[in-house]
């Protein structure tokens, strides 16, 4: 039941900060007209946030107890 | 000749007063103070007895007899063993191991004289 | 260009293997070894939220609005971060009532109203018929390119006969019934669709990514090329720039995100697949983050391939919706661009199946059985069987939304880009957001809450949406979009009572889900909830706090097991019917069917099985015909709620009770063999005494008696025998006392002498009484000691005790001539450390812990003086009394060293 909890409060904790991420103000962090290996930033830097989110997910979903 | 008799004992007194006792009564002795030595001293003494204690370092008492029973050549090599464990258990596990017979510590040493001659005669 | 019966011939193959996977997976799943029963595939199986609007539309609108198309995969990866919380819990409510379809779940919530049940359905059809015809657009437009010569446009045919969509329409209609409807199941469960869809999601995916390798490495230089060459092109850099040339507009990129979230789980087939078909709720876990992982790698060409088709074609010559098809049918690669077509039919065929049959199920159970129910005709054959009729029902409902999917397609679809038909349905389904999720955690929501709510936000949405969509494609008058309806200006649909600057899809979106939250919460909080939607609210809230031993029944009246069997099977099959009740009367513990006890709890069982065939409200309807109800007052639900929680308090005091009982049963066992395990030890001991007591016994008898036998021994011999008979008795007594201490220490007997004590004295109190030996045997003795040492609490004679020990051991092991001995004391701030090193034999490493162990000597020492094999247990003993612990360093062959550590 504790770990079953942590489990949820984990993910409540994942979608804020998904939330966040996502959202005014933080996405105009990849504003900046510069390309990293040759792909603009703007649909760089939104990959790089989903790939991070589905490993947390990940981490979090596969370690968890029922 | 001289019948030749193997004690084997870790007890170093108790191998002196066994091996006082044997030549008393006028036979050849070979001590060994282990099981192993005991092994190899068999093999090359050809004794024709053997008085084995149990409890020996790196091999016991057991092991020596199930493994000189398991020589043809010593098939009927008389065995009389000797032990301080006085339980049951240790009897019948010696005597399963192929001894003749089993006398437990202390001994009386009329008795064990007794015993070596009857087991002497009966291999004779 | 390819031709015609080629491109038919494949698809239609294509199609073919799909059933051939669908009906392995029915047999499969007939036979008991479920092929879907897998998180990688109930993760695939999500993938139908990728519709040829993914495949197709995400191009087109990369095309024309750079990373614009990436809200609606993001939301759902938002979504599913919360599906453990939230869809595990829908997947517990359908599992537990048997709920099929979203209409059923928020009628069935919502006090079992057919009226609700209803509305959701028509808000269901209406709000889907845009998505199906995308689809078709999609198929149709996909067709077009590939037989058609390049550039050339897919004319309309002005006889609807002659328009291969309508076929298409008919085809897939053919093959939904063939996938959805063979037979009747109360649980609504598909296997064989469900494993064909987990298929055609790795075949569109594996497609669309073969594409996109081609486009970025085979046509173009990798990604760097594309973008490079893309940055140079002034229009296309302001595609890529993060604002465009204007403000970046949050609010836009908030709703898409925000309707995405909620389509994911509330569209028909996200919730058919997710929910209902769901096989184990445990499944999610991995699914959770599989699927958005599939998204992402869906996603990852969608830029590259419209940025590829924008440089290979030139801005605005050629359609991008297609580029996925154009550009490889372009570069010559016709097998690939097959396979591309293949990809595209996969996405929109099994978006079509699987939202046809969650529809049809709706349309079915909540939209013409609870009207059939009512008519005279369906009364005077109520007798029969009824599963046929339903099955009927449900083929045409299918045909039906294809055709209205169709009609939309020919009426309105030429005019708008796919994406924008889809999302028109995206904010429809958003409107079951609030009644579903206030639904399950607030048990205040009543029927008519969700009435007003859904009702609001439908009608705004088709006010703000819906109509200026027909409108703009020129189906009705344009008027009333620009001066608002009657002219009145504050009536603007995209810009209702004068609410500006948003575009038409969020101003839609705030509005509708806007009213429709504060109705259902207004309307909810007006009045009290009746008894049915009260037990209900807490059946769905509270569903993980039970079992379904322990959850309440709220009904109450009178039944006969005859007439619910008899209506059970009309719905469900005679068989079936007889099949379900008896297993249900092995369940409650009697022989056969006329024994079983016309309780409530058999009135809710047959009424959760209707429910999975006809729907919640139906089913209640049904059982209502053929029993004799009381009615459910508010204190009814009370008390039977009260009465379930005494069962579920005595259900568990009894699980407490078992469970503390096998505590015990443990603790008994545990005891037995540690007692068991204390006699074997206290056995080992006492025949290992009797050993050492032996032992010297014989040399001595045996010595006796031969001294008594020859009294003329020779003196020198009798005094040798006398030496040995007299070291043998000495060993005895020093035996038998060592033994009395072992045991006093083990049993806590013994009377320790707590006192300041000084350990330099001890040492060479006990270094001065060896020191004579020493000398006689040539031993060369050295002490070490502090200049000052703070005194220990301890007793100084047990101590004395432990450190002659370790010395007298130490002088029997020396060699005889160079032996050498030393003994060290040295202070620490938490204590003090004594030491006794020796150039003796040494001890092998693997025989240290055996040396503290009773009775094992682990080589004997020369000379008469033997050891008891007692000595270093005690002195362990005394030194672990007093918090210490000794250990002994040694190598075979180069002396030991035995130390032990005092604590202060």
């Amino acid at each position: 039941m504790l770990k079953s909890s942590m489990t949820s409060q984990r993910l409540l904790a994942l979608f804020a900060v998904g939330v966040a991420l996502l959202n005014f103000p933080l996405l105009a962090l990849w504003k900046h007209e510069v390309q990293v290996l040759g792909v603009p930033l703007f649909p760089l830097g939104l990959f790089l946030v989903w790939v991070i989110l589905i490993v947390l997910l990940a981490l979090i979903m596969e370690t968890g107890e029922d | 000749m001289s019948k030749t008799v193997l004690i084997a004992d870790d007890e170093p007194n108790i191998l002196i007063s066994l091996e006082f006792l044997m030549k008393r009564e006028g036979y050849r002795v070979v001590v060994a103070h282990d099981g192993q030595e005991a092994c190899e001293l068999i093999a090359n003494e050809h004794p024709d007895l053997l008085l084995l204690d149990v409890m020996m370092p790196r091999k016991t008492g057991f092991d020596v007899c199930h493994e000189v029973r398991a020589n043809a050549e010593f098939k009927a090599l008389p065995i009389l063993m000797l032990t301080a464990k006085g339980r049951d258990t240790d009897v019948t596990k010696g005597l399963a191991m192929g001894a003749n017979a089993y006398m437990v510590k202390p001994f009386s040493t009329k008795e064990l004289v007794q015993k070596v001659r009857e087991l002497l005669e009966a291999a004779a | 260009m390819l031709s015609p019966v080629l491109v038919i011939g494949v698809t239609f193959t294509y199609l073919l293997s799909l059933f051939a996977v669908a009906y392995v997976g029915d047999k499969r799943a007939e036979a008991g070894h479920s092929i879907i029963a897998s998180p990688w595939v109930y993760a695939l199986s999500m993938a139908v939220y990728c519709t040829a609007w993914t495949y197709f539309g995400s191009v087109g609108r990369a095309a024309s609005a750079g990373v614009w198309f990436l809200p609606i995969y993001l939301g759902p990866m938002l979504a599913m971060i919360l599906a453990w919380l939230v869809v595990r819990k829908m997947i517990r409510i359908a599992k537990t009532y048997r709920i099929t379809s979203i209409a059923d779940f928020i009628a069935s919530r919502h006090g079992k109203s057919p009226l609700l049940a209803g509305l959701v359905t028509m808000i269901t059809v209406v709000g889907i018929v845009p998505y199906i015809a995308l689809q078709l657009k999609a198929i149709s437009s996909g067709y077009a390119v590939l037989t058609l010569p390049l550039g050339e446009q897919l004319t309309t045919p002005t006889d609807w006969w002659s328009d291969g969509t309508l076929y298409v329409a008919l085809a897939l209609a053919g093959f939904t019934i063939m996938f959805g409807t063979r037979h009747l199941d109360s649980s609504e469960r598909h296997e064989g669709m469900v494993a064909a869809i987990a298929f055609e999601g790795v075949v569109k995916l594996l497609a669309f990514l073969l594409v996109g390798i081609f486009v970025t490495y085979g046509m173009f230089d990798g990604m760097g090329d594309i973008f490079g060459q893309a940055l140079v092109s002034e229009n296309l850099a302001k595609l890529l720039a993060f604002d465009q040339g204007q403000p970046f507009v949050y609010s836009q990129w908030v709703t898409l995100t925000v309707l995405a979230m909620l389509s994911v789980v509330f569209l028909p087939r996200q919730f058919q697949i997710m929910v209902v078909e769901n096989v184990d709720e445990r499944h999610l876990r991995r699914a959770a983050w599989v699927f958005p992982l599939y998204l992402l790698l869906i996603n990852i060409f969608v830029l590259p391939i419209a940025l590829g088709g924008l440089l290979f074609f030139g801005e605005g010559k050629a359609n991008p919706e297609i580029f996925v098809l154009s550009l490889p049918l372009a570069a010559g690669q016709n097998a690939l661009t097959l396979l591309a077509f293949v990809g595209g039919v996969s996405a929109a065929t099994g978006m079509v199946i699987v939202e046809a049959i969650a529809v049809s199920t709706m349309v079915c159970n909540d939209l013409v059985m609870p009207l059939l129910l009512r008519t005279r005709r369906f009364g005077e054959r109520s007798g029969g069987d009824l599963t046929g009729l339903l099955l009927g029902i449900r083929r045409l409902a299918i045909i039906g939304i294809l055709l209205l999917g169709y009609l939309y397609f020919h009426l309105a679809g030429e005019a708008y880009a796919l994406v924008s038909i889809g999302l028109i349905s995206f904010a429809a389904v958003a409107q079951f957001a609030p009644a579903m999720l206030a639904g399950m955690y607030w048990k205040g929501g009543t029927r008519n809450g969700a009435l007003a709510g859904l009702l609001a936000g439908f009608v705004l949405w088709s006010y703000t949406l819906m109509l200026p969509s027909l409108a703009k494609s020129g189906w009705m008058p344009a008027d009333f979009l620009h001066h608002g309806l009657f002219g009145i200006n504050l009536l603007k649909p995209e810009a209702l009572l004068g609410l500006e600057g948003l575009d038409n899809l969020s101003h839609s979106l705030f509005w509708s889900l806007f009213a429709n939250v504060t109705a259902y919460v207004l309307v909810s909080l007006g009045h009290r909830p009746s008894a049915r939607e009260a037990s209900q609210a807490l059946l769905f809230v509270d569903v993980f706090q039970r079992t379904s031993t322990t959850h309440p029944v709220f009904w109450q009246g009178q039944a006969k097991v005859t007439d619910l069997l008899h209506l059970a099977g009309r719905f469900l099959g005679e068989k079936r019917a007889e099949r379900l009740f008896t297993d249900y009367a092995r369940q409650v513990g009697v022989h056969d069917i006329g024994q079983i006890p016309a309780d409530a709890k058999l009135v809710h069982f047959v009424e959760t099985q209707l429910t999975g065939a006809i729907g919640s409200a139906s089913a209640r309807v049904m059982v209502a015909s053929v029993v004799e109800e009381e009615a459910l007052e508010l204190d009814d639900v009370m008390r039977i709620l009260e009465e379930a929680s005494q069962l579920r308090a005595y259900s568990q005091a009894l699980e407490e009770k078992s469970h503390s009982l096998q505590l015990a049963t443990d603790e008994l066992r545990a005891a037995n063999e540690k007692l068991k395990s204390l006699d074997r030890l206290k056995d080992e001991f006492m025949s290992s005494v009797t050993h050492e007591l032996r032992t010297p016994l014989t040399s001595i008898r045996a010595l006796t008696e031969l001294m008594q036998d020859d009294p003329d021994m020779e003196a020198e011999q009798r005094q040798q025998f006398l030496g040995i008979v007299v070291g043998e008795a000495e060993r005895l007594s020093r035996l038998v006392s060592q033994v009395l201490d072992m045991a006093k220490i083990e049993s806590g007997h013994v009377e320790w002498r707590e006192a300041d004590v000084d350990m330099r004295e001890v040492v060479q109190q006990a270094v001065s009484s060896v020191a004579a030996t020493c000398r006689e045997r040539g031993i060369a003795l050295h002490m070490q000691l502090p200049e000052k040492l703070a005194a220990l609490r301890a007793d100084s004679d047990r101590l004395m005790q432990v450190v002659l020990n370790l010395l007298s051991n130490a002088i029997k092991f020396v060699p005889v001539s160079n032996g050498r001995v030393d003994v060290r004391l040295q202070d620490a701030e938490d204590g003090v450390t004594v030491t006794v090193t020796d150039n003796g034999p040494g001890i092998p490493a693997d025989k240290h812990v055996l040396v503290f162990e009773k009775f094992r000597q682990v080589d004997n020492a020369s000379g008469s003086q033997q050891g008891t094999g007692l000595g270093l247990p005690i002195s362990r003993q005394i030194v672990e009394h007093f918090g210490g612990h000794m250990w002994l360093e040694s190598e075979a062959g180069r002396g030991a060293c035995f130390g032990f550590f005092l604590p202060r």
